[in-house]
Order: structure tokens, then C-alpha cells, then sequence
């Protein structure tokens, strides 16, 4: 894992340069008087890059257990499902709660969980009306009506 | 005790009483489900609070959800091994040796009485120990405020057993996620990049059930969880004397330690429930049987971490200053309900004070009544597979979020705090102190400057005023504390 610690302590340190550099040249520190927008940013990241480089320095050296950030094929299933969300996302208003939840509670038995399609069938209709009774009926929150308005 | 009756009022009204017994129900189903803590069900249970009509009826209720949990885990950890909570873990070592030699019963029993006891000892704590506290933090000014909030973040960082380093970028990216949006002070817009839908800010809610809900759930996908064998050796569900007389010390040890621990800002029912198992097998005159079902093993820690799950609401109710991640929804919670916890609640706010005081002596009978009898039914919660629940809490969510504010922009937002509570997960840091950091940082942004300007832009105003300058002193002892722990520990190791 120390690569890849590595890795994500030298993404931290970046981020932290790059928030250094918006707070003080773009937002100003201001004074301790009439401390400005970016000085509370400004010291955190100092110490956010303090602590990365630390982290990165505590995983230098030769792995002594090198293992793969993700065991074999372990990465599909979560990326299946974020690009499953993201896609639930961008159709929520336009479709509509019913239709994007249908698919999305569909899409999700199908291909995440690669169910039967009996359990596909009964899954996707149950949750949809679920949390359609849950939300629209008992706690009366208006969802997007879309293409069935 | 005028103010105790007055909240025993309103936790008794009809609706007050559902929710409590909703949140207790809940909370020991989380509790006894692994992988969805506390923290992670009230953040999903957030939007539901703005459509709750009374502060005290949204905190009775999550506060039952936060100690029911701490019931709920002692069941898996004792009969599965699987501890539902992280506070039940220390609780599997004895627990589920006490099962496999058919003594489940015992174990079960012993930790909800226990259970019940340090609750109702943390409640009267509670209920001695805040108003003091509450009429002493009215003399706080901001750099009072400052000092404590501060001193609290690292404690909880410290306190957490995760790495220093690892809790400070966690705190710090907290901090830097709250400036997102207009600064109040100067009306300037901070890390936009020109996206319109964040000059407001990112919303709690969306950050909350990102990080411990998506989080959670893409993290757990990587593994496919396997139906486990429950077993049903529980035997009879009473100790007997000779346990009882075994656990009973066990039992008012824990609770003490628990109330004590749970104060602190990070010590929470963790920390609590493994004090108090060290204690106990260093008290006791056979510590050989502990790790081979000795009932002390699980008093200790069951009444511990129930008592602490209790005490760490007097940081909250008393200071307005969260001391874990679970809380710190709490806090939120509250926020959402327009009021703000602190020092003024309890003359304010008395029915929100002593009404969730009061809920915790009923919550902590309605968990016994539910934990015992209905043993059998929470093991059989663990039937319902993972390929169920886990498209549910991710409906839940992202439909939970949608209610919060209608915007389709908030559900792109979630996205991004469920890929950064997955990426923290997936590289080990303990996600615990960002939620609290995020909640705190106006606070502590607010009470830095109001303190430079009262001093003219002195920074020795936060050491020469003597509560902030004794705050300020601690949190220097524990970062040499701690330094000089992390210097030995890496010297020692080239010679072990």
C-alpha cells in the first residue's frame, strides 16, 4: 500500500499548494488586525501540507507487503454504481422520480448485483413505490413528475 | 428538577413517544446491522428532520437512533462475532465465547441490564453536570470560543486512535469544505471556480450523507458479503447469581468510566468500551478467563460505551461543541430546526433541553423491552441480503437530498462527497473528524476574528485570558504528548 499512499499524500500536497496559492494571491490573507477571506483557508492548507508531506515521508522506503489497491476486479462494482448514480442524476428531473428511479433500481439489480430477473422485476417496482409513498405521500415532498406530468 | 418534570412532559406526549420509540428502533436495527453506524443513519435520516414540527421531537428522536445503536451491537458481536458497531467490538472477545459455551443468554442479558444501568446513571450525570457547565460557558467570550473548539477538534483527532498526520488532513479539509462559498465577513465568493450552485455553500446534508452513506455503500461494494450462519445457541436469558455477582462491579465501573470518557471531545463509546475491558481484566483476580468468555469482559464495556453514548451529549447540549462524528449530526439536526445548542438552550430552549433528557430515561426502557424479547428477530435482520440494502440507502439518500433544497445540483454534489468518503475509506483515514470540522468552522472562523479585532490584531489574546489561555495550554501538552509517543514508538520499532 505505500505506493499508493504515496500517491494520494503527494495528491493531498497539490491540493494544498493549490489552495495556498487562491488564498493568499486571490482571496488575500488581510492582516491579523483585519484577517481577509483567505486567511482561514490559507492556514489550514499550511497545515494540510505539513501533514501530507509527513504522510508521505512515513510511507517511503520499499513496500514490504505490496498489495494492489483493489483486489482482482474488486474496482467494478463501485464504479458500476457511480457511473449508475451519475446517470440517475442527470435524468432525475428530466424523466421524472418514477421512470429514473424505475431504471435506476433496474440498472442497479442488473448490473451490480447481476440478480435474476424475477428479482429485477419485483426489486425495481417495490422500491420505487416505496420511496414514492415514503417521500411524496408520508413526509409530502414534491418529486419531479417529468415525462408523466 | 422543575425543569426534569417539565421534560418528562414533553417526552411523554404521544408524538414524542413514537419518534422515541422510532429511534430506538432504528438505532438497535443500525446497531445490529454491520457496516451502517450511527453517524451514517442519522445523516440519512436528515432531510426527514425538516419535516419534523418540534426541535425536541427531531433530537428525541436521533438521540434514540445514537444510544439505541450502542444497544443493538452487543447482540451481533455476542451470538455472530460481527460487531454491529464499532463500540461492540471489544464486547465479541468475551461475548461470543460466552455463546459458543451456550452462556449466550447470560452475555446478552448482563449487557442490556448493564446497558440500562449506565444509561440511567449517564442521564442523571447528565442532568447534574449541565446546568453548572451551561452557566460557566456564559462566561465565554470569542476567544474562549475559539480555544475550546479548537482544543475539542484535536482531542477528537488524538482521542480517535487513527493516525495524527491522517486526523489533521481529514480536520483541515472539514474546515476548507465549510469556506466554499460567500465569506459573511467581506461578501467575497471562496473556491466557486465559478459554479453559481456553490456561492451558498455545500450543504450539510449532502456532505453528511455522502461521506457516510454513499461512502459506506461503494466501499462495501467491493466485497460480496456472504449469507453468515447465525447461530442459536443463546441458552436462558437471565445470569445467574454467581455472574451476576461477577458483573455487577464490572457494571457500575464501566458506567463511571464511560460517563467520565464520553465527555471528552473524540472519547466517545469507543475509547469507553476499551478503558473500561482493560480495567476490568487487570481488576480482576482471574484474568486469564478474559478472552475465553469471562461476563466482566462484557458488562465492562456494554455499560461503558452506553454511558458514554450518553455524557457525550453534555459537550453538545451545554457548550455547543460536538464531540464525534454522530453528534455532530445531532448538531446539524438542531441547526436544521432553528436552534442553536450552546450555553443559552437551557434557558431558551428548555423544552429541547430537558425533553431529550427525559427521552433517555424512557429510551433506555423501551431498548431493554426491546432488546431482550426480540433477540431472536434482530438476529434474523441479518438475513436481508447486502444486494437489497444497499440500493436502498443509495435511493434513500440521493432522493433524501433531492427533498432537502429540490435542486437536481445537490444530487451531483452528493456524487462528489460519496467518491471522497469512498477515496478516505480506501486509504484508511478515519472520515469521523471532517463532518465535525465542517459544522465547527464558522464558529471558529467567526470567534478568530471577532478575538483579532478585540485585541487589535494581538493573537496573545487566546493565551492571557485564562479559561482560552488554559484551553490553549492543554492542547499544547497533548501535541507533546503525542509527539513524544510517536518519537518513542518509531524509535522502539528497529529494535522489536
Amino acid at each position: 500500500m505505500k505506493k499508493h499512499n504515496r500517491i494520494a499524500g503527494l495528491f493531498i500536497v497539490a491540493l494544498s499548494l493549490a489552495i495556498m496559492y487562491y488564498s493568499a494571491f486571490t482571496l488575500r490573507l488581510g492582516t491579523l488586525r483585519n484577517p481577509n477571506s483567505g486567511f482561514v483557508p490559507f492556514v489550514c492548507a499550511t497545515v494540510m501540507l505539513g501533514c501530507a508531506i509527513v504522510y508521505v515521508i512515513a510511507n517511503l522506503g520499499a513496500d514490504e507487503n505490496p498489495q494492489p489497491l483493489w483486489a482482482q476486479g474488486a474496482w467494478k462494482r463501485p464504479l458500476l454504481a457511480v457511473l449508475l448514480l451519475l446517470g440517475y442524476a442527470l435524468l432525475f428531473e428530466p424523466l421524472g422520480y418514477v421512470v429514473s428511479t424505475l431504471a435506476f433500481a433496474v440498472a442497479w439489480q442488473a448490473i451490480v448485483e447481476r440478480a435474476n430477473w424475477k428479482v429485477i422485476a419485483i426489486f425495481g417496482v417495490t422500491s420505487t413505490l416505496f420511496m414514492w409513498a415514503l417521500f411524496e405521500k408520508l413526509l409530502r415532498v414534491p418529486l419531479p413528475g417529468g415525462i408523466l406530468r | 428538577m422543575e425543569g426534569l418534570l417539565g421534560g418528562f412532559a414533553v417526552a411523554l406526549t404521544p408524538v414524542n413517544l413514537l419518534w422515541a420509540f422510532i429511534g430506538c428502533l432504528l438505532g438497535t436495527a443500525v446497531g445490529v446491522l454491520p457496516g451502517l453506524g450511527p453517524a451514517a443513519t442519522i445523516s440519512l435520516l436528515l432531510p426527514v428532520v425538516y419535516q419534523l414540527g418540534s426541535p425536541a421531537t427531531a433530537i428525541i428522536f436521533l438521540a434514540g437512533i445514537y444510544y439505541g445503536a450502542m444497544y443493538g451491537g452487543s447482540t451481533t458481536s455476542i451470538l455472530l462475532n460481527l460487531p454491529g458497531e464499532a463500540a461492540s467490538v471489544v464486547t465479541a472477545i468475551d461475548g461470543y465465547k460466552m455463546a459458543q459455551k451456550g452462556r449466550g443468554g447470560s452475555a446478552l442479558a448482563i449487557a442490556a441490564i448493564g446497558s440500562f444501568i449506565a444509561g440511567t446513571i449517564g442521564v442523571i450525570g447528565l442532568q447534574i453536570a449541565a446546568p453548572p457547565l451551561a452557566e460557566w460557558a456564559l462566561k465565554f467570550g470569542p476567544p474562549e470560543y475559539f480555544a475550546l473548539t479548537l482544543v475539542g477538534l484535536l482531542l477528537a483527532v488524538f482521542l480517535s486512535g487513527a493516525s495524527l498526520a491522517k486526523g489533521l488532513i481529514t480536520l483541515c479539509l472539514g474546515l476548507i469544505l465549510a469556506s466554499v462559498g460567500l465569506d459573511p465577513v467581506t461578501g467575497r465568493v471562496r473556491f466557486t471556480m465559478g459554479i453559481t450552485g456553490l456561492e451558498s455553500g455545500f450543504d450539510f446534508v449532502t456532505l453528511a450523507m455522502g461521506i457516510f452513506g454513499l461512502g459506506e455503500i461503494f466501499y462495501s461494494l467491493e466485497e460480496t458479503m456472504e449469507a453468515t450462519l447465525v447461530t442459536d445457541k443463546i441458552g436462558r436469558i437471565w445470569p445467574t447469581m454467581k455472574e451476576w455477582a461477577e458483573a455487577r462491579w464490572a457494571v457500575i465501573r464501566g458506567s463511571i468510566i464511560g460517563f467520565f470518557v464520553g465527555i471528552l471531545p473524540g472519547g466517545g463509546a469507543v475509547l469507553a468500551s476499551l478503558t473500561s475491558y482493560a480495567l476490568e481484566k487487570r481488576l480482576s483476580k482471574h484474568p486469564e478467563e478474559f478472552g475465553e468468555g469471562a461476563i466482566a469482559g462484557v458488562a465492562g464495556p456494554e455499560s461503558a460505551n452506553n454511558a458514554a453514548s450518553t455524557s457525550s451529549f453534555i459537550p453538545l447540549l451545554t457548550l455547543g461543541i460536538p464531540g464525534n462524528a454522530s453528534i455532530a449530526m445531532i448538531y446539524a439536526a438542531l441547526l436544521i430546526q432553528g436552534v442553536t445548542p450552546g450555553p443559552f438552550l437551557m434557558t431558551e430552549h428548555p423544552d429541547v433541553f430537558w425533553g431529550v433528557v427525559a427521552s433517555m430515561y424512557i429510551g433506555n426502557v423501551i431498548l431493554v423491552a426491546l432488546n431482550l424479547p426480540l433477540v431472536g428477530m434482530w438476529v434474523q435482520l441479518l438475513r436481508v441480503p447486502f444486494s437489497y440494502l444497499a440500493p436502498v440507502v443509495v435511493l434513500f439518500t440521493t432522493v433524501g437530498v433531492y427533498s432537502v433544497a429540490m435542486s437536481n445540483f445537490d444530487l451531483f454534489t452528493l456524487l462528489f462527497f460519496g467518491l471522497l468518503g469512498y477515496a478516505l475509506r480506501k486509504h484508511d483515514f478515519e472520515p469521523g473528524p471532517l463532518p465535525m470540522a465542517f459544522v465547527l468552522a464558522p464558529m471558529i472562523e467567526n470567534s478568530m476574528r471577532q478575538s483579532l479585532l478585540m485585541s487589535h490584531g494581538s493573537p496573545a489574546i487566546f493565551v492571557t485570558r485564562p479559561i482560552s489561555g488554559t484551553l490553549i495550554g492543554i492542547f499544547v501538552v497533548m501535541v507533546i504528548i503525542q509527539v513524544i509517543g510517536a518519537v518513542r514508538k518509531k524509535a522502539a520499532k528497529p529494535a522489536a
